[in-house]
């Protein structure tokens, strides 16, 4: 699952520790997310989503090999 | 379980465990009067098995849901390998038909196993961001993802070898 989330950081200029400790997780966690290698839960998912004020959809996009 | 600070506490108690493992090896002394060395020994190892126990039941100080993925997979791995253990020990006895000695040091192998196994899986996995550990795709799926795993493997390696040097010194 492909995600923007590095896109997004760098339009309000937070880093991955920032995002962390507003969504409550790990910075190693959202490192993981970021790289694509750790698909999180909805509920996280959609915090994300929310801090950024975007739609999750637009935040996280399925590939082929999902 | 328990929150981070058993983590803490833990780490401290088996610590002072290893030492007393570590000291009453080179220098036998006596705490309790009519213990034998062999008496605190065991003792001093159950101490340092408690430590490490609460290691494993307390929680990371951000436990999320990724620390809680890779925990479940410790857990996964640390039962899979102590079941084997037991399983191995008891072909052993059956095959050869002689009982094994079932005295302190041998019980202590097994919650040693399961305990130590348990801890290096999760701390690599934590912190050395193993895709094998989110990814549960079979032992050959995940050779591909060796190349992205260098440094947890490096680290598994490392910390192997320091506990064999360990084991072969005491």
């Amino acid at each position: 699952m492909k995600n923007t989330i590095k896109v997004e950081r760098a339009k309000l200029n937070i880093t991955q520790a920032d995002l962390a400790q507003q969504i409550q997780v790990s910075k190693q966690t959202i490192n993981s997310i970021e790289t694509g290698r750790f698909v999180p839960s909805a509920v996280t998912a959609l915090k994300i989503a929310r801090f950024f004020k975007v739609p999750v959809e637009q935040l996280f996009e399925l590939e082929p090999d999902d | 379980m328990y929150d981070y600070r058993g983590k803490l506490a833990g780490i401290g108690i088996s610590a002072v465990g290893f030492m007393l493992v570590l000291a009453e090896k080179l220098h036998p002394f006596s705490l309790k009067p009519g213990w034998t060395p062999e008496q605190h020994y065991g003792f001093f190892v159950w101490v340092a098995l408690l430590g490490l126990f609460l290691m494993v039941f307390s929680k990371e100080k951000a436990e999320d849901e990724r620390a809680k993925l890779v925990r479940l997979k410790a857990f996964q791995i640390s039962f899979m390998v102590t079941i084997s253990t037991l399983m191995a020990f008891s072909l052993m006895t059956s095959v050869t038909g002689e009982p094994i000695g079932m005295d302190a040091s041998f019980m202590n192998i097994v919650p040693a196993t399961a305990l130590i196994l348990y801890l290096l899986v999760f701390h690599v996995g934590l912190h050395f961001d193993q895709v094998w550990e989110y990814e549960d795709r079979g032992l050959f799926d995940n050779w591909r993802h060796i190349g992205r795993n260098k440094w947890g493997i490096l680290a598994y390696l490392v910390i192997c070898a320091i506990l064999m040097i360990i084991l072969v010194l005491l």
